[in-house]
């Protein structure tokens, strides 16, 4: 079985980075705009499925995003940088959109960039910035929950399918 | 935020005349102070990275061998803590627009009045962002001819109005040597409208082969 996931959101929030610390174990501080569209698939053992991964090139509003990608996508994930609120301007209005054409996907809302707050600082990101909360934060730096993200949404899918 | 005390500002532009009236602008300001200039995207990460601590940059958007989208992406992406003032002497609405949409933080005219551009600064370390009233006056009194990109290319006139991201990522993409059907694939976009954009580029840059459209686009340092 094949898990698609889609990893969208504003440019600079880390897809790609998100991209080589699953598929590759790898980052760097540079940073090289996504020009189209990359695809890789991994096999997870542990639930014995095939994770396929998108990352697109990063767009301010959402539905500026070729309404292809979303074509067949058992996850998207919507990225926002936690450290630039600009990212995550148009969250509402994008979350909507998403809704209205993922079909039947699971949406989630992660935040990147772990590392570069500390614990009161991201608080406060989320209390007082977030119109709605983050069902994830990581770091593609550090690597921090990306496993258990990903953990978490393949258990999700296989339990939505059993309920099925 | 940052409402008084000093500003250390870097212009980036490729006019020797635009960057000596910065200079003399500022002079009676010491507390605005010009830390660097730049000519062009490249040399403005340069200094960047070598941090002088900048906080505002002015930007020319029209600079030899920078593709001006991805510039504003890496400026607001690894340099957040700049505040970005596009200084330009375009003012198509669409341009505008994209650009500030992109994170800029304020967009002048080039005739945009000394009080306006001093009073810039002043505006987008209060967090706010803004249009100034030259960009509108400008488009209001200029016939829709002038108020395009133009550069100079062996002495004649080669207008182009704003290219889109998109086709600028297209035009990079052709200049890198891959087909089409590649560029269809890579940006998963059909062949058709992939040769649309293409067309449309040509069109709109007043050119006959996608030899010329390449000519440019080296020359426009997108390759
Ligand atoms: N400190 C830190 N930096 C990160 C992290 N993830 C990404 N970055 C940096 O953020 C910048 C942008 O990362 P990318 O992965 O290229 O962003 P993207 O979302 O793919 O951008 P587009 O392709 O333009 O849409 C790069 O300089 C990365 O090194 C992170 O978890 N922590
Ligand atoms: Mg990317």
């Amino acid at each position: 079985m094949t898990v698609e996931v889609l990893l969208t959101g504003s440019f600079g929030v880390g897809k790609s980075s998100i991209f080589n610390r699953i598929m590759h174990d790898e980052f760097s501080n540079k940073y090289y705009g996504t020009m189209g569209v990359r695809v890789n698939e991994k096999i997870l053992a542990k639930h014995q499925v095939t994770l396929k991964l998108w990352d697109i090139a990063g767009e301010i509003q959402q539905r500026k995003v070729p309404k292809i990608y979303f074509a067949k996508k058992t996850v998207v994930l919507y990225i926002v940088d936690i450290t630039r609120p600009f990212t995550f301007k148009n969250i509402v209005e994008d979350l909507q959109y998403l809704s209205e054409n993922v079909g039947g996907g699971i949406i989630k809302i992660i935040g990147n960039k772990k590392d570069l707050l500390t614990e009161v600082e991201l608080n406060s990101v989320q209390r007082e910035e977030l119109p709605v909360p983050l069902q994830g934060i990581i770091s593609a730096k550090t690597g921090e929950n990306i496993a258990a993200l990903i953990d978490r949404l393949v258990e999700e899918v296989l339990l939505k399918i059993k309920n099925n | 935020m940052k409402d008084h005390g000093s500003f250390k500002i870097i212009i980036t532009d490729n006019n020797p005349i635009v960057i000596e009236g910065f200079i003399s602008l500022f002079d009676p300001f010491p507390e605005k102070q010009i830390i660097g200039i730049a000519h062009d995207g490249r040399d403005l990460l340069t200094l960047l990275q070598k941090n002088h601590g900048a906080d505002t940059v002015f930007l020319d958007l029209h600079l030899p061998g920078t593709n001006i989208y991805r510039l504003i992406k890496d400026l607001v992406v690894q340099h957040n803590y700049l505040k970005i003032i596009a200084f330009s002497s375009y003012t198509m609405p669409k341009l505008v627009q994209d650009v500030m949409e992109f994170g800029v933080h304020a967009y002048l005219s080039k005739t945009a009045s000394l009080n306006e551009i001093v009073y810039a600064i002043e505006r987008v370390h209060k967090d706010e962002r803004f249009i100034s009233n030259s960009v509108y006056q400008k488009d209001l009194k200029s016939c829709p001819e002038e108020n395009q990109f133009s550069l100079e290319l062996d002495g004649s006139q080669l207008h182009f109005s704003s290219l889109t991201e998109r086709e600028m990522d297209i035009i990079t993409l052709l200049g890198r040597g891959f087909s089409i059907r590649d560029i269809a694939t890579k940006l998963y976009m059909s062949k058709q409208s992939i040769e649309s954009h293409q067309k449309n580029m040509m069109k709109k840059l007043k050119m006959k082969t996608t030899h010329q459209l390449m000519d440019f686009a080296e020359q426009q340092g997108l390759l």
